[in-house]
């Protein structure tokens, strides 16, 4: 435990600024907002709204979207982070040449990509949710000033992508950390171009062969990227999340693949040498 | 008795390396390498550069896949095998410390991941060090560099250490400080150093024992002492040349007036000036080659 909190506060101090993305972004945008806001307050003075009457015919079902996409932007935001810090965190060792100096250590390799593995998706979820929440709570803080209560719809809000998020964040993470695992330098755009091959080899044999469905991988995960903003559904209510709406059987087979991406990143990782 | 907590009784072949291979494409980096390392010996590895002297170390250390095998008290080590470092500390040729970090993160570093860390030895090594703790280890200059990853290795109770090339494009007086400093706190007769250097001279001293190693292939392993009495230079003047060509020595070196050449000690030539070599001189008879190389 002692070395695998090491590995994880070392991963904090090479990265941190990296992994700090979306509190950086979110923070900025607050900041922006509440600037624009005083701005506007001393140049117009304060709005005023009737949430009964002037307010579409349901101000909830507006709230309650509201949180939702700044939740789903955030988590899009953390997605990313977590995309581009797996290749840093396998890859900033070998670049910064010093992959030899945490590579001698008596370590096993599970434990060293397994403290890799919880910086880049359990402690971003972690830094998402947080965010996400902390969001929610300013924005219902000012609607509350204005004499709206949506504290719960908030969070209602802001809890329900969570398993969307979830699934999309595994499986995008998981096919960039196979091939940060395997490819030194510039995973990411070796990733795209991989399946920008495979989907034009696809698009060659459904030409010549009579195929109506093949699976485009490159699509698919076009998909995942843009899921956070595909997300937006009609607002469940009190404790439903809308989650039974979600399809099993994919995301299942989502999970599964993503398992197997990052065991195979494990065995490509553990075939690399060391100059 | 687990593993690596064995001792010199009852396993007296440590470091093992047999028939070891390794192979770039077509380039044979290393050709059937098999020596076995003692114990409480320091151990020179000679070679020119390109002959494969850091391709070895990094195959022993499990760092490169290779053909053959290299086992440590009796155990076969595989590729990326962490439990090596149990037993082995290990210096590169390049200063391989984590920029990112600070002196103090990358003491904190090596000190919880590995249980070999002597915390006491450490905190005296530190102190006499005056190494800045709070500065990022990128602001540090070479020599702070080096210095720092030479107390973070010395403060592992470990068995061996292996260097390869530990004090290239440092100083002499580093250089020296730092060779003092691993006898005086790292070697004693239960602990091994194995170290590839090209500055022969500075470590002749010091050396035990001699393995050359020429285009992958070890061509002597040897006892430096007794290196040196089984062989003598013999010097005579330039116009005697044709005796010592005579012998067929690989090099013979030109001074003023006089040509020299290493020799087998049971050679000797009438009026013959007799010096003992040294291990440079050594390198050259058996490897051949420019100076420069050495």
């Amino acid at each position: 435990m002692k070395q695998f909190k090491t590995l994880i506060t070392k991963e904090w101090h090479s990265h941190k600024h990296s992994f700090l993305i979306p509190s950086y972004v979110v923070a900025a945008f607050f900041i922006l907002l509440g600037i624009a806001s005083i701005w506007g307050s001393i140049r117009f003075g304060l709005p005023e709204f009737d949430f009964e009457n002037d307010i579409v015919h349901d101000p909830k079902d507006v709230i309650w979207t509201l949180h939702y996409a700044m939740s789903v932007v955030i988590a899009w935001f953390a997605i990313l982070t977590s995309i581009t810090i797996n290749d840093s965190m396998l890859n900033g060792d070998y670049q910064k040449k010093c992959e030899i100096m945490h590579n001698s250590q008596p370590v096993s390799m599970v434990k060293i990509l397994a403290a890799k593995l919880s910086f880049s998706i359990p402690m971003m979820l972690v830094q998402y949710l947080v965010l996400a929440c902390i969001s929610s709570l300013i924005v219902s803080a000012v609607l509350a000033f204005f004499g709206f209560n949506g504290w719960f719809l908030g969070l209602h809000a802001v809890i329900s992508p969570f398993l969307m998020i979830l699934v999309s964040m595994l499986a995008l993470t998981s096919i960039f950390w196979m091939f940060s695992c395997f490819f030194r330098k510039q995973a990411a755009l070796k990733f795209w171009l991989v399946m920008i091959v495979i989907d034009l080899l696809r698009l060659m044999i459904t030409r010549i062969w009579p195929i109506s469905h093949m699976f485009s991988p490159y699509k698919y995960y076009i998909k995942l990227l843009l899921m956070p903003f595909s997300m937006i559904k009609i607002k469940s209510t009190g404790f439903n999340f809308g989650w039974d709406s979600m399809d099993i059987g994919s995301n299942l087979l989502s999970l599964f693949i993503s398992i197997l991406m990052f065991i195979a990143g494990y065995y490509l990782y553990k075939q690399r040498e060391l100059s | 008795m687990t593993l690596y907590e064995h001792t010199f009784e009852n396993n007296p072949i440590p470091y093992e390396i047999r028939k070891v291979s390794k192979s770039y494409g077509k380039f044979k980096a290393l050709d059937d390498v098999s020596f076995t390392l003692p114990w409480g010996k320091i151990v020179g590895l000679l070679g020119k550069n390109g002959a494969g002297k850091s391709t070895l170390m990094r195959c022993m250390l499990g760092y490169l896949k290779h053909e053959g095998q290299v086992s440590l008290d009796g155990f076969a080590l595989g590729h990326r095998d962490h439990k090596v470092f149990n037993q082995v500390a290990f210096i590169p040729d390049v200063n391989g410390l984590d920029d990112r970090l600070t002196v103090k993160q990358t003491w904190d570093y090596v000190k919880n991941m590995n249980p070999h860390f002597n915390i006491d030895r450490a905190e005296r090594l530190m102190a006499k060090s005056s190494l800045p703790m709070n500065k990022k280890v990128a602001k540090l200059s070479k020599g702070m560099k080096t210095k720092l990853y030479l107390l973070l290795t010395l403060s592992l109770d470990v068995r061996y250490l292996l260097l390869d090339e530990p004090t290239l494009g440092l100083d002499i007086a580093f250089r020296k400080e730092f060779f003092n400093i691993i006898l005086g706190e790292f070697f004693d007769e239960q602990r091994t150093i194995f170290i590839s250097t090209h500055q022969v001279e500075e470590v002749e001293d010091i050396l035990q024992e001699i393995i050359f190693i020429d285009q992958g292939k070890i061509i002597l392993n040897e006892e430096v002492e007794q290196l040196k009495e089984r062989l003598h230079v013999i010097t005579l003047p330039a116009d005697r040349i044709a005796e010592l060509q005579a012998h067929n020595p690989k090099v013979i070196n030109h001074t003023l007036g006089f040509v020299s050449a290493i020799m087998d000690s049971r050679i000797e030539l009438e009026g013959a000036i007799y010096n003992r070599p040294n291990l440079a001189d050594i390198f050259m008879e058996y490897v051949g080659g420019s100076n420069e190389t050495v």
